[in-house]
């Protein structure tokens, strides 16, 4: 016994067939969501949240790099004196 | 210290100096105290107390930086000795000095061995000779490492996480007056601070981060440390730490005599550190290079806590922004300290307080 073959009713279009309950028709919804994207790609991570360092916290950095500074040791020690024959 | 000054003589001739040449450059470099107008405790100005007065004899040439005695100098914090010692270098480089005196277990040591073994137990094993400012040992205080325990509890309210060298517990008096609430506090000042780094970028969520509270957690750290040190208390104490840690870890760090005669040459000096422990009989901390690496870090920033940098809540930020280059920035300093001081206290600064409903 054949299966009857599944009939399908093509849509008359993709914007009929898809609007939103506001209206919004599919293609605008994904040109907004293309343009959401795109503007997520085209800015740097958190580049928008970070705040700019007060004066306080920079010179906070400017004293830690200095004591820093003061007391790090070198990775690469003094050279050891050369000797003449 | 000892470290630092590495960076302007040879470390080679820094461990072949006479031990009175290098006692006389500690007391050098407490009298080059950053700046000597500043209250006494404060973190440019230790002490109240005089070096050896300008006129005795100095090494030269003179192994520090700057010329006629000008260039100032700081030294770590005493975390930083702490934090040294808790590797248990100080056991295993006693055990190698008491074995080469006392035998050739080790093997005969080169003439640079002999050299540095002689300053090791001059220096660091011994009653110094009176009148410096590292020799604190006396007929009231007979044991320097009961004497560093005893600064360490009263600064941290922490106890090193070994013994002796014979395995039993270093005895030694105990303060009343401690910062018992030293490690509670740092540990809620580090979450905070987690938090800020979290959020940093968050542009999406509300942010958690609380500025006034770490400004409030970095002032009471800066007041139990700063009490501690009223009118310059315990900072010869500090320096004496210091100094000895520091030339420990020089010693492992650089290949130093006693690493070549030993022949325990590694990459990495808790490596180092395992192999001598290993020829000596006497196992290091498994944790020795999370010691290591936190104890740079950790004594800029409490160096920094006690000058009240953070008291602030407009300086906050400084803590947990990242800026560029990130190198010797108190933000990369804390990843390191969080990093290091989870593996070595096992309880995870990066977890939420779980508070009771």
């Amino acid at each position: 016994m054949s299966r009857p073959s599944p009939t399908v009713a093509a849509p008359e279009s993709a914007a009929a067939a898809s609007s939103s309950f506001t209206g919004t028709t599919a293609p605008e919804l994904a040109a907004l969501l293309h343009s959401v994207l795109l503007s997520v790609r085209n800015s740097p991570p958190g580049a928008a949240a970070v705040q700019p360092l007060t004066a306080e916290a920079e010179a906070a950095i400017g004293q830690f790099r200095a004591i820093d500074a003061v007391l790090t040791v070198a990775t690469v020690f003094a050279p050891a004196p050369v000797t003449t024959p | 210290m000892f470290r630092q000054i590495a960076t302007f003589v040879p470390a080679t001739l820094l461990f072949d100096k006479h031990p009175v040449e290098l006692a006389m450059t500690l007391e050098e470099v407490w009298n080059r105290r950053v700046a000597l107008t500043a209250p006494s405790g404060h973190p440019d100005n230790r002490s109240p107390l005089d070096g050896m007065p300008p006129w005795m004899p100095f090494p030269l040439p003179d192994p520090l930086p700057g010329s006629d005695r000008a260039g100032t100098f700081r030294w770590d914090h005493l975390i930083y000795a702490y934090m040294v010692e808790n590797t248990r270098v100080v056991e295993v480089m006693r055990r190698v000095v008491l074995e080469m005196a006392h035998g050739e277990k080790l093997g005969t040591p080169t003439a640079e061995a002999q050299r540095w073994l002689r300053n090791t137990e001059e220096l660091f094993f011994k009653d110094g000779a009176p009148f410096f400012v590292t020799s604190l040992t006396s007929h009231l205080r007979p044991d320097a490492r009961a004497m560093r325990r005893n600064a360490y509890q009263r600064m941290f309210g922490m106890e090193l996480n070994h013994g002796g060298d014979d395995g039993q517990p270093v005895a030694y008096v105990k303060a009343e007056a401690s910062n018992r609430e030293f490690v509670a506090t740092f540990e809620e000042f580090l979450r905070e601070i987690w938090v800020g780094m979290t959020y940093v970028n968050a542009s999406t969520t509300a942010n958690p981060t609380d500025d006034s509270k770490i400004a409030a957690l970095a002032e009471k750290l800066s007041d139990m440390l700063r009490s501690r040190r009223q009118n310059g208390n315990l900072a010869r104490e500090e320096f004496a730490a210091v100094a000895a840690m520091s030339w420990f870890h020089l010693t492992l760090e650089f290949e130093s005599p006693i690493v070549k005669a030993l022949r325990v040459e590694s990459t990495g000096l808790e490596q180092t550190l395992f192999k001598i422990a290993e020829r000596v009989g006497l196992p290091a901390h498994g944790l020795a290079k999370h010691f290591f690496e936190i104890a740079d870090p950790l004594s800029r920033l409490l160096i920094q806590i006690e000058m009240g940098t953070y008291n602030a809540a407009a300086a906050v930020p400084a803590l947990y922004t990242r800026v560029t280059p990130a190198a010797g920035t108190p933000e990369n300093a804390l990843r390191t300290i969080i990093t290091h001081w989870t593996a070595i206290t096992g309880r995870d600064v990066k977890s939420r307080k779980v508070a009771a409903a």
